[in-house]
């Protein structure tokens, strides 16, 4: 397990009044800033997380034949960018599948690479390895790790079976669809039981679990667990009980 | 127009139905408008990777590439296909003055399909926030018992 060492650094200013898009959600004790757009800020540590990016899914598909639009990582960089702007963190990690399939890294463009350039400059840069891209990412900066702890914080991509106090994981992509007034939404969210969160897929083509489904029962037991679902302008807690399935 | 290979293979697959059946009877806009997310009940979900969202193409290509041929079809399609606004606007025409407008104290057997509907309609944008809204409240409510 790779630790992040040292004191906290001095924190910059951010540029933008944040309290508008946060939510908090806490782990073990700690308060963490869930961000609308689908990151946790640890205000602490000035660490930013963000999970499954699944960057160059689309020209992953054109290699069998399966053409998307191949704007997919210039728009996920592009979300990134502007809350590394927004939180200005001393380190970003990326809690693996950042990359769709193992080429990804290599197939990146060049006004990608000079975005995630931009990007790393100043800060520390964590890959954690996805099932999607097990092996170290070459040649794009930052450094590679299985797992990663902060404190009483474990990231990693794949949540642990059964119980794993202080940690954040991603992997599940989970969605939550909840229904008011003879309308459904159907949003993105965290979904947290105050002693392990999973993330939101950030991807901009990153599909999604329901938050119903078996594989959340597993980790949360039966409708134990707060959705913190994505709105435009905020994050909003629901009771798993108000969750929908498909 | 040969639509079939605007259409990810992914799509028959999640459907079990030929390509151009499901172009006929669906259109293309609905597609990229997102609503193949439509499943079955009891259906679980189990790869996420397998869905390629619709939607989230749709955006992408919007901002990228707002010419693209398939926006183009799809607003084509959204006049004509969904839902005929030239007819409904000669037929709108045609009755003025002649519509009743009456409060019934049940159901009518026309409006049922459309009950049926109620509740699968999805949100976009910031008209979920409310209802976001309003799903929030209830956590609250439940804390402070």
């Amino acid at each position: 397990m790779t630790s992040l060492g040292g004191p906290a650094y001095a924190q910059p200013q951010p540029l933008f009044d944040r309290r508008s898009a946060e939510g908090a959600i806490a782990i073990g004790g700690i308060s963490l800033v869930a961000d609308c757009a689908g990151a946790l800020f640890w205000p602490e540590q000035s660490v930013l997380a963000v999970a499954d990016l699944h960057l160059e899914k689309g020209s992953s598909f054109a290699t069998r034949g399966v053409l998307l639009p191949p704007y997919d990582t210039a728009a996920t960089l592009a979300r990134l960018s502007r809350l590394i702007l927004r939180y200005a963190p001393r380190a970003v990690i990326a809690l693996g599948d950042s990359f769709h399939d193992g080429g990804g890294p290599a197939r990146v463009g060049n006004e990608d690479r000079a975005t995630l350039s931009a990007l790393q400059r100043g800060r520390e840069w964590i890959w954690i390895a996805g099932n999607h891209d097990p092996e170290p990412v070459a040649g794009l900066g930052g450094v590679s790790a299985d797992t990663l702890a902060i404190g009483t914080l474990a990231f990693r991509h794949k949540p642990a079976s059964g119980t794993a106090a202080g940690e954040i994981a991603g992997h599940l992509h989970p969605v939550a669809r909840v229904s008011a007034r003879g309308r459904t939404v159907s949003r993105r969210c965290f979904v947290g039981d105050g002693a392990r969160i999973v993330m939101p897929a950030f991807g901009t083509y990153a599909g999604g679990l329901n938050v119903r489904a078996r594989a959340f029962a597993h980790l949360f037991g039966t409708l134990s667990f707060t959705a913190h679902m994505l709105g435009e302008g905020r994050v909003y807690p629901i009771t798993a009980k108000r969750c929908l399935r498909d | 127009m040969n639509w079939d290979q605007y259409l990810s293979p992914l799509v028959p697959k999640l459907l079990h139905v030929a390509p151009h059946t499901f172009m006929l009877a669906v259109g293309v806009v609905e597609i990229i408008a997102g609503l193949i997310e439509r499943r079955f009940p009891g259906q679980e979900k189990s790869r996420r990777e397998v869905t390629i969202s619709t939607d989230l193409v749709y955006d992408v290509l919007r901002k990228h590439q707002p010419d693209h041929l398939l926006l183009r079809a799809a607003r084509g399609d959204a006049a004509t296909g969904l839902l005929d606004i030239r007819r409904l606007g000669e037929m709108l025409s045609r009755i003025r003055g002649r519509i009743i407008h009456k409060a019934l104290d049940h159901v009518s057997p026309l409006a049922v399909p459309v009950m049926l509907e109620i509740g699968r309609e999805q949100v976009y944008g910031e008209a979920g926030d409310a209802i976001l809204a309003e799903a929030e409240a209830e956590l609250v409510k439940e804390a402070m018992q």
